[in-house]
């Protein structure tokens, strides 16, 4: 499966972002090759809708879980509707130690707006 | 005659100006264009007229008809409609009611329905003048369908006052476009400045004749703003000087006509604006 990650930078050792949908990177975890990538997230110049542009980005590549600090009601529904599952964290650990969270099961699994955006 | 009242920069004065203005005419017509936070209508005494409600259209989907062949998805700028495997995603607030993705649905699945976007409500002064103010919904993305309809209700006849919104962007272009004169209203700051060079620009590329109003003016700074209007070639109509007293009038909802200064100015004001949109 893929997990993804918002990210300050574009590997493993990145920073993790507050933002989910204005991120610079998505890095992405592939646990089939056991290999990071990342994408650049288009979503950072979006005028609106940025969470659900981050989202239709992470469906297309097959991605089926994301761990993020705060998700809008926006990027909540999305991924809902595109059977990705979303989890959050504390704090701003770098992309890999949110992975040791996951696996851990130290992560939380979400339901609803953690905070909202317009 | 179409007036507008412009500024770049937020608080300098475009409302202070604009209801004063309003006041000190025997005869004109003021229009809030202002949509996200209209404010005239709190220094204006009057009866309400007319109240309607303006309404954009956004995409409902029949769920039986798609084929989540995902076209309107690809076709919507603004991440209005997305197609998941689950189910047709509408964001309703985000929508531009562009008319896209219906006609590139190959199966005829999306239908359109009606919703608020905001308001435009009229009052009538005790002498007959007439105050037009739109206001948004909160959470709609774009006031300009609200600000085209306040703008529908300038008399040709008359002295039309646009307040326009702060900044330079759709909605204040949608304010300004098509007027004939236009008043920038700023403060001797840097910020003010700035912000005003911007609207230049905007009035450039409308070709729209325009001067300078410097509000709260002070004899220590003028020259930042005196400076850039000798520079670019743009008439000072006259300046409203800085006093505690007026702020706390206009807290109060108060007009300045009472203030002999205050009036002076606004005299001295008219009669250059008369020069200019007859030269």
């Amino acid at each position: 499966m893929k997990i993804a990650i918002p990210a300050q930078g574009d590997n493993q050792y990145a920073k993790t972002s507050a933002r989910f949908a204005r991120c610079s990177h998505f890095v992405i975890y592939d646990s089939t090759s056991l290999t990071f990538y990342a994408i650049e997230n288009s979503a950072i110049k979006a005028q609106s809708g940025a969470g659900i542009e981050a989202v239709k980005q992470l469906a297309s590549e097959d991605v089926t879980v994301v761990i993020a600090p705060h998700l809008g009601p926006k990027a909540l529904d999305a991924l809902d509707a595109l059977s990705i599952k979303p989890y959050q964290y504390d704090g701003q650990p770098l992309v890999r130690e949110v992975l040791y969270k996951y696996f851990e099961k130290d992560v939380k699994e979400l339901h609803y707006a953690t905070q909202t955006h317009v | 005659m179409k007036l507008a009242i412009l500024s770049g920069k937020g608080g300098t004065g475009k409302t202070m100006l604009s209801v004063n203005l309003f006041s000190y005419k025997n005869h004109a017509v003021l229009l809030d264009c202002d949509v996200e936070e209209p404010n005239d209508h709190l220094f204006i005494e009057g009866r309400l007229f007319h109240k309607e409600l303006v309404t954009k259209q956004y995409p409902v989907v029949t769920e039986t008809r798609c084929i989540h062949c995902e076209r309107c998805g690809d076709f919507c700028q603004f991440n209005a409609i997305v197609p998941t495997k689950k189910r047709i995603l509408v964001y309703e607030e985000l929508c531009h009611d562009c008319g896209g993705c219906k006609l590139v649905c190959p199966t005829n699945a999306i239908r359109y329905e009606n919703k608020a976007v905001g308001t435009i409500t009229s009052i009538m002064t005790p002498t007959n003048k007439q105050l037009i103010y739109g206001t948004l919904e909160i959470g709609e993305i774009s006031g300009v369908s609200i600000i085209e309809h306040v703008k529908k209700q300038i008399q040709p006849d008359q002295y039309n006052i646009i307040d326009c919104p702060p900044g330079t962007s759709c909605s204040t272009v949608e304010a300004v476009q098509g007027a004939d004169y236009a008043i920038i209203v700023t403060e001797p700051t840097v910020f003010g400045k700035s912000d005003m060079a911007m609207v230049v620009e905007l009035l450039d590329k409308l070709h729209i004749p325009r001067g300078i109003i410097i509000n709260k003016a002070d004899l220590l700074y003028d020259h930042i703003i005196e400076e850039y209007a000798k520079d670019n070639n743009i008439s000072i109509l006259g300046k409203i000087p800085f006093e505690k007293t007026y702020a706390k009038e206009l807290a109060n909802g108060n007009t300045l006509l009472h203030n002999k200064e205050f009036l002076n100015a606004i005299q001295h004001i008219t009669t250059q604006l008369d020069g200019e949109y007859n030269a």
